[in-house]
């Protein structure tokens, strides 16, 4: 919660950046508004007319009227600074008495370089209108009034240029809570290199505009006392009017602005957007971002708590998780308890199911791209407890820095093991167990006018030991200590900004490690990385017709791998032998793997209702030494473009993805297979139906060739890999969305999907494990005041798919007599006899209801909330698979989570 | 009185602290977690085949060697064991990817010819009957089988690893009557349906706990490498080794819990002090022989893994299995624990030692509850 003092700080910074204004000629400085310090309580935009303040709950009454200028006074450029290039600005403190004459002028703060004096010298030319009490009465006031020197740009040498056209980029803010226009908001424009910093102030109805523009990529920022500031970068093309709609959010209703955009084509202005306050109370998420993508139409229910990624009937190792563009071995601690960056540190999470632009690649599924967002600039905090684990949060300026240097830390770490092991070991379970994991974030930013540079270090660790006591069952030497380890960092630095008006660079290089360890007695496997990760991209605007994105990214690193498994029964070693009892092998294999690419892609705009992005990337593989060449292309046609809009869009690309490290390792694979591929078509069309409802349907189709598939070997030990698989997936997704309004958010989202695959030409086809046909989601949640807020999610999704040793005895074709296992002498054990084909039968339909109940309070300077969320609110004994006896003549479900609640705690200032 | 054997472990809390915690662990993470599971494997309720036996696991060309199966009826303790019909066929040598299933189509061959009436084929067929006086000796049922001398040059060298041949031996167990069957899939899977089926007294087909169809297999090696079972010595409870003559069988105190209450896990659970664990050891010596095919990080030879399995018609053991020598750490300690039934009543043990290499013996003995 941000207290009173903030808020005037925060008056005091709007009424500075309205000021701001904008560069009048050669060694000309522009005068900047003033601003008087409470009392009186009020600003004005550039044309000396009061801005309305934003909504505010208390009654109006009559109040004081600040100064008014009478007049404007430009300073003389110090000529040194103006030979040197420089520009800088000074904020003054002016003294003005009833008579509306500056009695005095003082420095609050200094651009130096003789810009000071200049303020000083002309200040003493202005004249205002006094401050005027409520009856009329003039009084004497202390306001700020900035002057901004800035040089205007050369006169180009040579003959004269070609007219540039130019565009305009207009919009309107609202109150993300309940959509209305947010009047005297500070709209701040800094454009590509040498265009000035631009600031206006929004109107009545919420507009503003930025006329007269030269075409390029323009970040602006929204600022506003008692609202989180919000910041976006827009393209301006030449002869255009670029529209945009910015949904800022009170500060007390939650610091962060998280987008997760669902389906957005490369590079496009308008966006589906799923806002922080849906993705934080959405039930069954624990107010957690990244898991509220598993809420997305196109993505399937993994099993349990997997944590899997299985988006449009792709396997798991298909879909692609990247923190600021890099890509990240997990983005969820244990399949899902939570995820490995926190909700408060993310500024979008952009979410591409298919058809995804040509900078992505090395995935034939989906990709999930996370973003951190920059840190703020004032001191903020925030600590949350529940019942899984605990985090903090602190960022803020960087004490002793210039101004723009900001800093952000954040960590986690889950405290589970203090109570569930004890819990197990006296309730007598043959396990100990002990799950840790914590996860961290270090952020320092330097912002400037048209660059932005970030160094980040991240990294998430998860560990989990069990101690099992006695032998499993069927497995004699299968005892002692299980772990699991698994741990990534990441030292990032980035740098993004606009080299002219027509050039962009946005690049990103991290060094990163990543270690898995997993042991299991006497067995173990062990990964030790190092990886050299990045991207470059530039951006050239041709036109206003053509833009081009080129770039080029690699995914570099050494790797060490040491295994010691269970061999492969081998000649003379009969197989269906307990697993435990096999010949341990060690192996050592060190190496490196460079996977460089390269792509462009095209933006035509050949009408303002029609974009169409051609791409291409080519991929190399070393490990493999194959190349792979992806091209691409989408369309996005807007058929209405006033509400209730229309709009239809198409893609078609070609998708390939190296083969996995086990698959094609010289010491356990087969070395020279190619990648796998897949082709992408969808077809989409996005309705408003009215200003709260839009519905979006995408039907996509996915051609699967190339795939990797391992057989027996010739001789019975281990698998042989090749490339004949073949496939593919059809389906159908709907997303009836309600925009968050005062009270209410929610939408349904349903996918209709056919995932299948055979294993080679003429074999027989099969669905895969993970198809599930139907998938529903539909959640809501409802403000009902005071603080409280309900929520529920439903699903329904039909059950995975496997393969049973027995049947299903409730079927009427059921034989109870059929024998499920043959008794394999030489072991003791039964061997299993599949019934039925691969994936034949299909589990019970999973459903579930997660419900969660917030309560929020306003505190003096901060704000505490608590929530209470259950998963699985009344019990649905899910199921999750099949385990057998030990002869194959009886089989049992496998359910999966119970009923789940989890409170939390959170308080933040 | 064998000396009683308390089952160690930590404190157990009071029944309501229990209670709690049980229903946080398992309410909150794994579910239903307190209900009792499948019947274990070691537990004899059905008719059982515990061992198939081979005098040798790598044979040589030409030579015979003698399967034999341990088999035993527990389906009605209260009326004893049924009479029990045991057919061996062999004769499948060097399926491709040394897949077994793919004898099935020679299998049932084989029993096509017998069903139209020809002779017996005897080198590859044998039809044994149990008695059910003698269900349950160890190695009772046999079958000898003669190799090829072709058996290892009829496949082509191995790119790597040694050059070998392997013949699979098919048999089952029927407390009825056995009778060829269908060689189908109607399933679909990949594996098809046994062509042998057993019928009872009514002509219907029976289930798995009266049926039990199987294979085992031996491996001839062209380098002439041997293999011996490991033996068993016999079997401990707590302090003394049992005999094999019933009849000088110990006595021990029954359980006063039910199978249902004993067999339940952790949580649920009940206790009774009156119910005592025994130590249960199979007698295995150091027995595990080099295996010339397993080799160290560094290139040094291992040994073999040998591990023992066990079975009762009555009580509950903690393990069903337990490793007695690994390839490296060789000798290993096993020792796991029985409770003994409700009912009162004699006992019956069974024990197979097993190395990885296809070797097997078994044991019987006998303990009586009081």
């Amino acid at each position: 919660m941000r207290s009173r003092r903030c808020r005037s700080t925060r008056a005091r910074a709007a009424g500075a950046l309205l000021a701001a204004g904008l560069a009048l000629g050669p060694s000309l400085a522009r005068a900047q508004q003033p601003q008087p310090e409470p009392p009186p309580d009020q600003s004005y935009d550039q044309y000396g007319r009061p801005i309305p303040r934003p909504a505010q709950p208390e009654p109006e009454k009559k109040k004081p009227t600040p100064p008014k200028p009478l007049n404007y006074v430009p300073p003389v450029y110090p000529e040194e600074a103006r030979k040197l290039g420089l520009e800088g600005e000074v904020i003054l403190k002016l003294s003005v008495s009833t008579e509306g004459k500056v009695d005095a002028a003082e420095v609050a703060t200094p651009g130096g370089h003789g810009f000071d004096e200049a303020a000083l010298e002309a200040a003493k030319g202005l004249s205002f209108e006094p401050a005027r009490r409520p009856d009329g009465t003039p009084f004497a006031a202390r306001i700020s009034y900035r002057y901004a020197f800035k040089l205007a740009p050369a006169e180009p040498a040579g003959p004269e240029p070609a007219a540039v056209k130019t565009g305009v980029l207009s919009g309107k803010v609202l109150i993300q809570a309940i959509d209305e226009p947010l009047a005297g908001a500070t709209v701040t424009m800094v454009g590509p290199g040498g265009v000035p910093r631009v600031t206006v102030v929004t109107g009545v109805d919420g507009t503003f505009s930025f006329p007269d523009l030269l075409p390029g990529a323009y970040q602006l920022g929204v600022s506003a006392p008692g609202y989180v500031d919000f910041s976006a970068t827009e393209d301006v093309e030449a002869g255009a009017e670029s529209i945009a709609t910015y949904r800022v959010s009170a500060e007390l209703a939650g610091a962060i602005e998280v987008t997760v955009e669902g389906d957005r084509p490369p590079r496009e202005v308008t966006r589906r957007t799923l806002e922080q306050r849906e993705i934080a109370r959405i039930p069954g998420t624990s107010g957690d971002a990244l898991r509220s993508v598993q809420s997305l139409p196109g993505v399937a229910r993994p099993p349990g708590l997997a944590g899997q990624l299985l988006v449009r009937g792709s396997g798991p190792f298909d879909t692609a998780t990247f923190i600021d563009g890099i890509p990240v071995p997990l983005i969820y601690h244990f399949g899902g308890l939570s995820s490995v960056v926190p909700t408060e540190l993310l500024s979008k999470i952009d979410f591409y199911p298919g058809n995804f632009s040509s900078r992505y690649g090395r995935v034939m599924g989906g990709i999930v791209d996370a973003g951190i967002r920059s840190p703020k600039n004032e001191y903020h905090g925030m600590a949350q407890v529940d019942l899984i684990d605990f985090r903090l949060m602190a960022e803020g300026p960087i004490p002793g820095f210039p101004p723009g240097w900001t800093f952000a830390a954040a960590g986690r770490r889950s405290w589970l093991d203090t109570w569930l092991g004890p819990v197990l070991e006296e309730a007598g379970a043959g396990v100990t167990q002990a799950p840790v994991y914590y996860d961290y974030q270090f952020l320092v930013e330097k912002r400037a006018p048209t660059w932005r540079y970030r160094t980040s270090f991240y990294g998430s660790d998860d560990k989990l030991e069990l101690v099992v006591k006695e032998p499993a069952p069927g497995e004699p030497a299968l005892s002692g200590d299980i772990g699991l380890h698994t741990a990534f960092m990441r030292l990032q630095f980035q740098a993004d900004g606009n080299l002219t008006p027509r050039d962009r660079i946005e690049s990103v290089f991290a060094l990163g490690s990543e270690n898995i360890d997993f042991g299991l007695g006497e067995i173990y496997f062990m990964l030790r990385a190092r990886s050299l990760t990045g991207r470059l991209e530039y951006t050239h605007t041709f036109s206003d017709v053509l833009k081009l994105n080129v770039g080029a990214d690699v995914n570099a690193g050494l790797y060490d791998v040491k295994v010691r498994l269970p061999s492969p029964p081998g000649p003379g070693q009969p197989p269906n032998q307990p697993f435990s009892t096999s010949v341990l092998d060690e192996s050592n294999e060190q190496g490196t793997a460079i996977r460089p690419a390269g792509y462009l892609e095209f933006e035509l705009t050949p009408d303002k209702r029609l974009r169409i992005v051609p791409g291409l990337r080519i991929d190399y593989t070393k490990d493999t030494k194959r190349l792979d060449v992806n091209p691409r292309l989408t369309a996005r046609y807007l058929i209405a473009d006033e509400l209730p809009k229309t709009a239809v869009k198409a893609g078609i690309g070609v998708f390939t993805q190296p083969p996995q490290f086990q698959q094609s390792a010289s010491s356990i694979g087969t070395p020279d297979l190619r990648s796998s591929r897949a082709i992408h078509y969808a077809l989409g069309l996005e309705q408003d139906i009215t200003e709260q409802v839009d519905v979006s349907v995408e039907g996509f189709v996915k051609q699967l060739n190339d795939q990797i598939v391992g057989r027996p070997s010739a001789s019975g030990t281990g698998l042989d890999y090749d490339n004949k698989g073949l496939g593919y997936v059809v389906g159908a997704e709907v997303l009836l969305k309600y925009k968050p309004d005062k009270h209410f958010f929610g939408w349904l989202a349903y996918t209709l999907s056919r995932s299948a695959r055979q294993n080679g030409p003429g074999e027989p086809e099969y669905l895969v494990s993970f198809d599930q046909t139907h998938i529903l989601t539909v959640l809501g949640s409802y403000q009902v005041g005071n603080g409280w807020e309900f929520g529920a999610r439903f699903r329904l999704i039909s059950g995975n798919l496997l393969t049973p040793n027995v049947c299903d005895f409730t079927d009427k074709e059921c034989d109870p007599k059929r024998i499920g296992g043959f008794f394999h002498g030489p072991s003791g054990a039964y061997t299993a006899v599949p019934f039925g084909s691969v994936t034949s039968e299909r589990l019970p339909v999973f459903h579930q209801l997660d419900v969660r109940v917030d309560k929020k309070w306003e505190l003096d300077g901060w704000q505490l909330s608590t929530y209470l969320d259950v998963q699985n609110a009344y019990n649905s004994l899910n199921v999750e698979g099949l385990v057998y006896n030990y002869n194959f003549t009886a089989r049992q479900y496998l359910t999966g989570i119970p009923i789940l609640p989890s409170v939390g705690l959170r308080g933040e200032f | 009185m064998l000396p009683r054997t308390v089952l160690s472990g930590p404190r157990r809390p009071g029944r309501y602290r229990r209670a709690v915690l049980a229903a946080l662990a398992g309410g909150l993470l794994f579910g239903p977690s307190c209900a009792a599971s499948f019947l274990p494997s070691s537990y004899v309720n059905s008719l059982r085949v515990l061992a198939v036996t081979i005098d040798a696991p790598y044979a040589a060309p030409g030579d015979e060697v003698t399967f034999r199966m341990t088999v035993h009826d527990g389906l009605d303790p209260v009326n004893g064991p049924r009479a029990i019909q045991v057919v061996w066929i062999g004769g499948c040598f060097d399926p491709e990817g040394d897949r077994y299933y793919l004898c099935f189509q020679q299998l049932a061959e084989t029993l096509a010819g017998l069903a139209g009436g020809g002779p017996p084929p005897t080198e590859l067929l044998k039809l044994d009957l149990v008695a059910p006086t003698s269900s349950g000796v160890p190695d009772l049922s046999s079958f000898t089988l003669r190799l090829p001398d072709d058996i290892i040059s009829r496949r082509p060298p191995p790119v790597s690893g040694p050059h070998y041949g392997i013949g699979y031996v098919f048999f089952a167990a029927c407390a009825g009557t056995l009778a060829p069957g269908e060689l189908t899939s109607p399933s679909g899977g990949a594996v098809p349906d046994f062509p042998i089926k057993c019928l009872d007294a009514n002509g219907q087909e029976q289930g798995p706990e009266s049926f039990v169809p199987g294979y085992t297999q031996v491996y001839a090696f062209a380098d002439g490498r041997s293999n011996t079972p490991p033996p068993v010595a016999g079997i401990r409870l707590g302090d003394f080794e049992l005999p094999e003559d019933a009849a000088l069988a110990p006595t021990v105190p029954r359980c006063p819990l039910t199978a249902d209450d004993r067999r339940k896990s952790g949580c649920a659970r009940p206790t009774d002090d009156a119910c005592v664990d025994l130590d249960f050891e199979v007698l295995v010596g150091d027995v595990a022989e080099v295996d010339p095919d397993s080799k160290g990080p560094l290139g040094e030879t291992r040994r073999e893994v040998v591990w023992e399995s066990h079975f009762a018609d009555g009580g509950d053991f903690a393990s069903d299995l337990l490793l007695v020598s690994s390839s490296e750490g060789g000798p290993q300690p096993h020792v796991t624990s029985w409770t003994p039934p409700s009912e009162p009543g004699v006992v019956t043990f069974w024990a197979v030692g097993r190395d990885q290499r296809g070797g097997a013996s078994v044991v019987r003995r006998f303990v009586r509850v009081e």
